[in-house]
């Protein structure tokens, strides 16, 4: 275990000193992480399409699914469809035609106007309950910031069907507004009364739909006991969402590239050290057999451990980027960072100069990146691709992080990933090890 | 038998079996059947070997001749396709330990780390080979003092000429005090004023009783570093002993030239008389005298001078080197 430490110590000091290796390693995809994320905000130039379902076919339901439509007109990242219903949703997004749905449940208006506020319920969520109308948001498996985009129109609804509630408890509360100072509340909140309709349509006049007169009252109740803490998207946040979005995806994305170009780099140590003569030196000591070679696997290890920490760590900082469960996080890193020292021992042990390592590191690295959406969200890719992308253990790697990051999973909910890339770096180890065992025989 | 048992080799006292050394059981190294092949290539032939404690022993040969592959099975680096390898009573293998504790090894290549500094790099190396603490730091600076580089410890390898660098190398398998130090080809690379010193300082360890093995394709390293010497070409040893019985056993004859005054012809005619000597020639100033070993004739050469009134002017004793030895066993000359 000391030989294997000073061995791998040494690694880390030269690996530390080297600081163009330090810029390839860290700071290529560092950068990349951070100009991709601000660059391509959430849409990566490829346009977020939502279907919207108005089951209720409600006049109300109507107005709505209507401003929601409207509201996205001029909104370039986002294509909002009008779906017949949940069944034509959910055939658009297995399609792939658009990434998500919402739907506007039957007894919508019914719920806005006498019940409780609808809740947004997530396909396979649970519901309270107590709820009477559930805005439904069907979420794709290959489009997951369609998904937030969704949930984020789901809870803007819902929002605003609250902001007509909490207007009218602080009118009531407060008396703060012009219309009803002048007048009557009684009045306004009278169906029957002559000036109810003009104060109310001055009081909702900012809200996306004005609730009806008969409804004012029953809100204010249920407003004026509802605990509160409902908060409006507004402009700003949903901007700041789309960045947070993109930074979520290309934060992991360039971290697994930062893992990738580290670890990928032990075949040139290997073989620079066994040109060197450092290797034979090693291996002449009295120490055990498997010490220099664990030694610098040890160390390429922890240095790719850092590079997708720092890379990490930097999005989530600077960029604001939500990385998810930690616990989820760590395991899928630590996954990622076994699979890429598997694919070095391949490398390794087909190659025989440091260009040969050089080239083939790249070129593999590259083409993983590629496929496995690391430049180009996965589900902005040819379906084609998608599939490849599943062969692919960096690909199922960013399954991974976007379940993580967009889903809220946690590590349970990420084995299946860590499982595919585990087995994959085992796979690639046994293969690799006749190679290196002939290499140094 | 693949890497050899864990007991040392059985006492055989035969020198056929490990030809021109001492007993087996009583060397520090022995080597019996080693055999490498690469593909269709065998590299090396069924090594015989055995090197005694505190012996420098030498292996020439061309590049290609199996030098390298002989010294990395030796070392536990190569595994062989059979036969064995016991230092210090130890059976050497690839991945174990058992006696490399013996074993310094200064490898063909500089085999540092050219970004760490000499004190570091020897610091790992020692720290390897188990040393510790104030003992570690000891050694560093006594080897550093051995190869003359204590100014530069602190410097990073990397800022080093080749010689220094090799100097470093051979600190570095110093460090334990090594029972056997394997120099393979140690001077390639460096400028003569380098390889010089660094000989000189490799004659300094054998002559302090450190056993060597040093490899080169420069025969007048090995004339002037080793005791014996074994010569390969093409993966087998054709030929080991002393020099003087390497030379001897192709039947090449010492040449003396005399340069000389006076009435040659006697003094040609007297040369001829001498035990040893086989012909003479005689060039104007010059008798040239072929002889069996130039150098015991030598001294009887003077006192016949003086009765005869011929003054020397200078003697000269010209050896057959093992180039012409190479030469005669392959008939090919050392460096095609």
């Amino acid at each position: 275990m000391r030989a294997l430490l000073l061995i791998a110590g040494r690694d880390l000091r030269s690996r530390l000193r080297d600081r163009s290796g330090l810029i390839q390693g860290i700071g290529v995809p560092l950068v990349l992480a951070v100009v991709i994320s601000l660059a391509f905000g959430g849409g990566n130039g490829d346009p977020v399409r939502v279907a919207l379902v108005d089951a209720d076919e409600s006049e109300r339901s109507t107005a709505i699914a209507d401003e929601v439509l409207a509201g996205f007109d001029e909104v370039e990242d986002v294509v909002l469809t009008e779906a017949a219903d949940e069944a034509e949703a959910r055939e658009l997004i297995a399609a792939g035609e658009v990434g998500a749905a919402v739907v506007l449940p039957e007894g919508l208006a019914e719920a806005l106007g006498a019940g409780p506020a609808p809740v947004a319920a997530a396909e396979g969520s649970e519901t309270g309950p107590d709820s009477v109308a559930e805005l439904v948001v069907v979420i794709g498996d290959s489009q997951p910031v369609a998904g937030a985009v969704a949930e984020g129109i789901a809870g803007q609804i819902i929002a605003q069907a609250d902001q007509v509630a909490f207007s009218v408890a602080a009118t009531i509360e407060l008396g703060v507004r012009e219309a009803i100072a002048a007048g009557d509340f009684e009045a306004i909140t009278d169906p029957d009364a002559p000036a109810s309709e003009a104060a109310l349509d001055d009081l909702f006049s900012e809200v996306l739909v004005p609730p009806d007169v008969e409804d004012v009252a029953a809100l204010g109740e249920r407003a004026a006991e509802a605990p509160g803490g409902l908060v409006l998207d507004d402009d700003a946040d949903a901007g700041a969402r789309e960045r947070l979005d993109a930074a979520s995806y290309f934060g992991p994305s360039m971290a697994v590239l930062a893992a990738l170009f580290v670890v990928t780099s032990a075949p040139r140590a290997l073989i620079r050290e066994r040109r060197q003569g450092t290797l034979q030196r090693l291996r002449a000591a009295p120490i055990p057999a498997w010490a220099p070679m664990a030694g610098l696997a040890l160390s390429v290890a922890l240095i790719g451990i850092v590079a997708m920490g720092v890379v990490l760590g930097v999005v989530s900082v600077a960029l604001g980027a939500q990385l998810g469960d930690p616990v989820g996080l760590a395991a899928l890193s630590l996954a990622v960072v076994l699979f890429a020292g598997a694919l070095a021992a391949l490398i390794a042990s087909v190659v025989r100069t440091e260009q040969q390592a050089d080239g083939l590191a790249a070129a593999v690295t590259f083409a993983l990146a590629v496929l496995g959406g690391h430049f180009i969200e996965l589900h902005a890719l040819p379906d084609g691709v998608q599939t490849v992308a599943l062969a692919t253990p960096n690909g199922w790697a960013m399954r991974g992080y976007t379940a993580l990051a967009a889903d809220g999973a946690g590590v349970g909910e990420i084995l299946l990933p860590i499982a595919v890339i585990l087995g994959v770096a085992a796979v690639l180890a046994l293969v690799a090890l006749p190679g290196l065992r002939r290499q140094e025989a | 038998m693949a890497a050899g048992g864990e007991t040392g080799p059985a006492p055989t006292g035969s020198r056929g079996e490990a030809p021109g050394a001492q007993d087996p059981s009583e060397a520090l190294v022995t080597c019996r059947g080693l055999r490498k092949s690469f593909g269709d290539l065998v590299a090396v032939h069924d090594l015989d070997l055995a090197i005694a404690p505190g012996e420098s022993y030498g292996l020439l040969g061309p590049n290609g001749a199996g030098k390298t592959t002989a010294i990395s099975m030796l070392c536990g680096l190569v595994r062989p396709d059979r036969g064995a390898v016991w230092i210090d009573g130890q059976s050497v293998g690839v991945g174990r330990a058992a006696g490399k504790q013996a074993l310094g090894l200064v490898p063909q290549q500089m085999a540092l780390y050219d970004d760490l500094s000499a004190r570091e790099n020897l610091a790992l190396l020692g720290r390897l080979q188990g040393l510790r603490g104030r003992e570690l730091r000891r050694r560093v600076d006594e080897v550093l003092e051995v190869v003359q580089l204590a100014d530069r410890a602190n410097d990073r390898v990397a800022t080093f000429s080749g010689g220094m660098q090799r100097r470093t190398s051979i600190a570095g398998g110093l460090l334990h005090r090594p029972r056997l130090l394997v120099l393979d080809e140690p001077t390639v690379g460096v400028d003569p004023q380098s390889r010089n010193a660094i000989l000189e300082q490799v004659i300094e360890l054998g002559r302090e009783g450190t056993a060597l093995l040093y490899t080169s394709h420069y025969m007048e390293e090995v004339e002037r570093v080793c005791d014996r010497m074994g010569i390969m070409d093409h993966g087998h040893k054709i030929a080991e002993g002393t020099r003087r019985e390497l030379v001897d056993s192709i039947g090449s004859l010492d040449r003396l030239l005399i340069e000389a005054t006076g009435d040659l012809d006697s003094f040609a005619d007297r040369l001829r008389d001498l035990a040893g000597v086989e012909q003479v020639d005689r060039d104007d100033a010059t008798v040239t005298a072929l002889a069996r070993n130039g150098r015991s004739v030598l001294p009887q050469v003077i006192p016949l001078a003086a009765p005869l009134d011929v003054e020397l002017l200078s003697v000269e004793v010209d050896e057959p080197d093992l180039e012409q030895v190479f030469l005669a066993l392959t008939g090919r000359a050392l460096r095609d």
